[in-house]
C-alpha cells in the first residue's frame, strides 16, 4: 500500500530520507519560507542546486503578500508565484520517488500533506551527435540519445501536427522505466495499436535498459530468424515511420526506437533512398538484396558446386579451385565452415574490446588468416575470397545481420551435406519462414509476398517523388489483417 | 501458426499454375518427347478448352448454387474425401519420383533416393507446419522465380532458334486430334480448386479460367521454343525443356541450366507442398476431431507410403489412372453438390 504524506514535516522528511537511505546524492535542506519551515529534498546530478535557488529566492524574498497558514502558503507558491512547477504535487512517497529520480525538487512544507514539485531538472547526457550505424549522405545528421524527453523533443520537432500522440507507460518491476508510444492518430490501424499496447502492459520484465529487450514480447511467440520489428536511431527514420502509420516505441535510456510493424523490404530502404535520383535508389535497392541473396547463400552455393557439380564451373575457375583444395588439408566445406566462424570471432573480438585493441585485432587476424594461413597451405584462397565477398556484402544490409550469419551457416552445411537440392530445399524452407510471419496482422514479407503494387513503388524500385507523393501509402493499404494475430 | 489463413483467390491460382506449369518443364521420363509445335499448339488449345467445359459444372455449382452444397466442403461425404486424399497423395508420391529422377538426371553425382526423398518429404511437413498461408506466399516468390528462369531460357535461346524450324507442313486434323488425345490429362492438382476453396473468401471470384488459358499460353511459349531451336530432335529428348537450358547461353554465361534447374526444383517442392496440403485438407475431414492436430503427419505419412506403390506403378499408367480418378471425383461431386442443394431448396421450400 502507497504511504501517504502527513502534515509533519518531521515524519515527511524521516520518510523520504528513508526511501534513499544514506545515499550521498540525495540532498535535503530544511528552510523556513515566509515564516513556516519547509525542507527541499532532490537528487545531486539529476538535478541543480543553483537552479532552485535562482528560482525560490528571488520571488520568495520581496512577497507581495503573508500567507496566514501553511495551506495558503501552499497555495500562494503554487498559483501566485512565477516559480516553474510541475503541474502534479507529491501526495505520496512514491510520487515523491519518482519525482526525485524524473530531476524535479520536492519542497515539503509543515502542516501540508502534499510536497511541490519544480521543474529544476539538470541532467547530464550524451549530447545529440551523428548516428553511429545509419550514416547518411544527406538528410539529418541527428541521432537519438538516452533521455527519453530528449528523444520526443527531436520527434516532435520533425512532426508538427496534432496527429502526432505520445503515450507513456512504465515497463521494469525494478527500474520503472519510462516507455513512450509515438504514432500518428489517424494513420496507426487501431487494432495494431490496441495489440502493441495490451502486448507491452502484459511484459513482465524485472528491468528495461534497451528497447531490444521489448522485442520477445512484441513478436508472436513462433520461432524465426527474422523479425517483425525494426530499430532505428535517427528521429528524421523513426517520424517517417510514424507517418506511414507505424507505432514507433521508445525507451528512457536507449538511444534505439523500435519501429512496429517491421517488414522483410524495410531493411533494404535508408533514407538516402528518397533524397537520392529514383533511378539510382532503385539501383540501389536492388544491389542490396543482390547482397542479401549473396550473403546468406554464396559460401553454401559454392561449396555445392564444388562438390557435386564442379562441371559448372568455367574451366579456368575449375582449375584454380582444385588446385587450391589439393593443397589444403581440410576439405572445402570444412574450410568454409572454420573461415566463416573465423570471421565471426574476429567481429565479435573487434566489436567488444576497447578500439585501440579491436584494431589490432583486426590486423592480427588480417595477417594470421589472410596470409599467413594460406601461405602455409592451410586454407585454399578461393574460400578466402568468398568469405571476404560474404561478409563485406553482409555489411550492406547490418539490420539482418543476424539471420543472414545463422543462414549463412546453415546453407554451408546444407551445400556441403545435400548439394544442390540442400540449397534448394533450404531455400525453400527459409522462404516458407519468412513467409509465415506476421507482423501484427501484417505479412512480414509484403509487399512481396503476398504482392503488391507497393513492392515496385517503395519496395524492389522507388518511384520518382511525383508519384509517391500521389500514392500517399500508409500500411493500411497493405494486404493481411489477419485478426487472429492481434488477439 | 495462424491457423485462420486468409488466401486470396488470385494466391490459390498462382498455386494451381505453378504446379502445373512446372508439370511441363519438369517431364515425366516415360512421356517422350515435345510433338511438333505444328500439332501440340492447336492440341493444347483443344485440351484447355477440354478441360474448361468439364470444369464448368462443379465451377458453376460452386459459384451459382446457394453455397450450401459446398459451405466449407467441397467434397461432402468420408468417403469422398477419402479418395481425394489418396488421389491427391499419389498424386504427391508421383511428383516426388519424377522430381527425384529428373534431379539424378541433372546431378552428376546422385544421391541416395531415399535421403532425396527425405528432403522432399520434410520440406513437404515444414509447409505444412507452416500454414496454407505462408505456402500460398512462398509459392508466389517461387512462380516468379520459375517465370524469370522460363524467360531467362527463352532469350538464352534466342540464338538457336533456326526459322526453317517453323516451316509450315500440311494441316492435318487428324494428326491434331491424335496429340490432344494422347496428351490430354485431368490432373488432380484441379481438386485443389475444390478442396482449399475454403480457405478463400466465399465472395472472391476464383480466377480458374484464366488460369487454364495462362497454362495453354505457357505451353504454346515452350512448343514454339522448343521446336524453333530443336525441330525435329524435340520429339526424340525425353526432357525437351531442360535440353533447351542446357543449350542456351547469354555472353560468357554458358552453364544456365543449373540456374534453371535449382528454379525448377523450387517448383517441385512447392509442388509437393501444395498436394500434400491438399491431402491434409482432405485428410481433416476423415479423422475425429481429437486427431485432428496430427493431420499433417497423416498427410506426409500417405505421401511416403504411396511412393514406394508409384514407383512399382510406373508413371505412364498412374497418369492415366489421375486422369480416369480426377474425372470420376469431379463427376462424382458435382451430382452429390446437385443432390445437396436439391434437397437444401426442398428444405427450406
Amino acid at each position: 500500500m502507497e504511504q501517504t504524506l502527513s502534515t509533519s514535516l518531521l515524519e515527511n522528511k524521516l520518510a523520504v530520507k528513508g526511501m534513499f537511505g544514506t545515499a550521498i546524492d540525495f540532498y535535503t535542506k530544511d528552510i523556513t519560507l515566509m515564516g513556516y519551515p519547509c525542507c527541499i529534498c532532490m537528487l545531486e546530478g539529476l538535478s541543480s542546486i543553483e537552479r532552485l535557488w535562482v528560482m525560490m529566492l528571488e520571488i520568495l524574498s520581496k512577497p507581495e503578500t503573508q500567507p496566514q497558514t501553511p495551506e495558503e502558503l501552499y497555495d500562494y507558491i503554487l498559483k501566485q508565484t512565477a516559480i516553474p512547477l510541475e503541474s502534479k504535487s507529491v501526495v505520496c512517497l512514491e510520487d515523491a520517488r519518482v519525482q526525485l529520480t524524473a530531476g524535479t525538487s520536492v519542497i515539503l512544507i509543515d502542516g501540508v500533506a502534499r510536497g511541490l514539485v519544480l521543474s529544476t531538472q539538470s541532467m547530464q547526457y550524451r549530447s545529440i551527435q551523428e548516428p553511429s550505424g545509419e550514416g547518411n549522405l544527406r538528410g539529418s545528421r541527428e541521432s537519438f540519445t538516452e533521455p527519453l524527453r530528449v528523444n520526443i523533443s527531436l520527434v516532435r520537432r520533425l512532426i508538427r501536427t496534432e496527429e502526432l500522440m505520445v503515450e507513456t507507460m512504465t515497463v521494469g518491476e525494478r527500474t520503472q522505466t519510462e516507455v513512450a508510444l509515438l504514432y500518428n492518430t489517424k494513420l496507426a490501424p487501431a487494432a495494431v495499436l490496441t495489440a502493441v499496447k495490451r502486448r507491452l502492459q502484459a511484459a513482465k520484465l524485472p528491468f528495461l535498459f534497451d528497447t531490444g529487450y521489448l522485442t520477445g514480447f512484441l513478436q508472436k511467440s513462433r520461432f524465426s530468424f527474422f523479425q517483425s520489428v525494426g530499430y532505428t536511431e535517427r528521429p528524421d527514420t523513426a517520424c517517417a515511420k510514424i507517418c506511414e502509420g507505424k507505432v514507433v516505441i521508445m525507451a528512457n535510456g536507449s538511444p534505439f526506437a523500435m519501429i512496429v510493424p517491421y517488414f522483410f523490404s524495410e531493411n533494404f530502404q535508408s533514407m538516402d533512398d528518397y533524397s537520392e535520383k529514383a533511378y539510382f535508389a532503385s539501383i540501389i535497392r536492388v544491389l542490396k538484396y543482390t547482397a542479401f541473396l549473396i550473403a546468406v547463400m554464396l559460401p553454401g552455393v559454392f561449396v555445392s558446386v564444388a562438390n557435386f557439380t564442379p562441371e559448372l564451373f568455367p574451366p579456368e575457375l575449375l582449375y584454380k579451385v582444385a588446385s587450391a583444395e589439393l593443397a589444403t588439408p581440410l576439405p572445402l566445406f570444412l574450410e568454409a565452415l572454420f573461415v566463416n566462424f573465423l570471421l565471426e570471432v574476429v567481429r565479435e573480438a573487434g566489436l567488444r574490446l576497447p578500439k585501440p585493441i579491436g584494431h589490432s585485432v583486426s590486423l592480427v587476424a588480417a595477417l594470421i588468416v589472410g596470409d599467413a594461413a594460406v601461405s602455409a597451405g592451410i586454407i585454399g584462397t578461393p574460400i578466402i575470397i568468398v568469405a571476404a565477398l560474404t561478409a563485406i556484402c553482409t555489411y550492406v544490409v547490418p539490420s539482418l545481420y543476424e539471420p543472414i550469419t545463422v543462414l549463412r551457416i546453415l546453407f554451408i552445411l546444407a551445400g556441403g551435406l545435400l548439394g544442390p537440392l540442400g540449397i534448394v530445399a533450404l531455400f525453400f524452407w527459409m522462404l516458407l519462414g519468412m513467409c509465415g510471419m506476421n507482423a501484427f496482422g501484417i505479412p512480414y514479407m509484403s509487399p512481396i509476398a503476398p504482392g503488391s503494387k507497393a513492392f515496385l513503388q517503395d519496395g524492389l524500385l522507388r518511384r520518382s517523388w511525383r508519384r509517391l507523393a500521389q500514392a500517399n501509402f500508409s500500411i493500411r493499404e497493405l494486404p493481411g489483417g489477419e485478426t487472429e494475430e492481434l488477439e | 501458426m495462424n491457423e485462420q489463413a486468409t488466401v486470396s483467390a488470385k494466391q490459390l491460382c498462382i498455386l494451381l499454375f505453378l504446379s502445373l506449369c512446372v508439370d511441363m518443364a519438369v517431364r515425366s521420363f516415360t512421356s517422350g518427347g515435345m510433338p511438333p509445335a505444328q500439332r501440340a499448339i492447336p492440341a493444347a488449345i483443344l485440351n484447355a478448352a477440354a478441360t474448361s467445359l468439364l470444369l464448368i459444372f462443379p465451377l458453376r455449382l460452386q459459384r451459382g448454387g446457394t453455397g450450401e452444397a459446398w459451405r466449407g466442403d467441397a467434397l461432402g461425404t468420408k468417403l469422398l474425401s477419402f479418395f481425394s486424399a489418396l488421389v491427391l497423395a499419389a498424386a504427391g508420391a508421383a511428383a516426388a519420383i519424377r522430381a527425384e529422377e529428373f534431379f539424378r538426371y541433372g546431378c552428376d553425382e546422385p544421391m541416395p533416393h531415399l535421403l532425396v526423398y527425405t528432403v522432399f518429404l520434410s520440406a513437404a511437413f515444414y509447409a505444412l507446419r507452416c500454414g496454407m498461408e505462408s505456402l500460398v506466399r512462398a509459392v508466389g516468390i517461387a512462380t516468379g522465380i520459375f517465370l524469370a528462369s522460363m524467360l531467362l531460357m527463352l532469350l538464352s535461346n534466342i540464338g538457336g532458334m533456326r526459322l526453317f524450324n517453323l516451316a509450315a507442313e500440311p494441316f492435318e486434323v487428324r494428326g491434331i486430334l491424335q496429340t490432344a488425345v494422347h496428351g490430354f490429362v485431368l490432373p488432380p492438382e484441379l481438386l485443389l480448386f475444390f478442396l482449399l476453396r475454403p480457405y478463400v473468401d466465399a465472395a472472391e471470384k476464383t480466377p480458374v479460367y484464366r488460369t487454364i488459358a495462362m497454362l495453354c499460353l505457357f505451353y504454346i511459349a515452350l512448343s514454339f521454343c522448343a521446336q524453333a531451336v530443336l525441330g525435329a530432335w524435340a520429339e526424340a529428348q525425353t526432357q525437351t525443356v531442360h535440353t533447351l537450358s542446357r543449350l542456351g547461353s547469354l555472353s560468357v554465361f554458358r552453364r544456365l541450366d543449373a540456374l534453371h534447374t535449382a528454379a525448377w526444383m523450387l517448383a517441385e517442392l512447392c509442388k509437393l507442398s501444395a498436394l500434400a496440403c491438399g491431402v491434409q485438407s482432405a485428410v481433416l475431414r476423415i479423422l475425429p476431431k481429437r486427431l485432428q492436430k496430427y493431420a499433417d503427419r497423416y498427410a506426409v505419412g500417405m505421401l511416403a507410403l504411396l511412393i514406394p506403390v508409384c514407383i512399382g506403378l510406373g508413371q505412364e499408367t498412374l497418369y492415366c489412372a489421375f486422369t480416369v480418378a480426377t474425372a470420376a471425383l469431379l463427376a462424382v461431386m458435382t451430382i452429390y453438390g446437385h443432390i445437396r442443394e436439391g434437397s437444401y431448396a426442398k428444405k427450406n421450400g
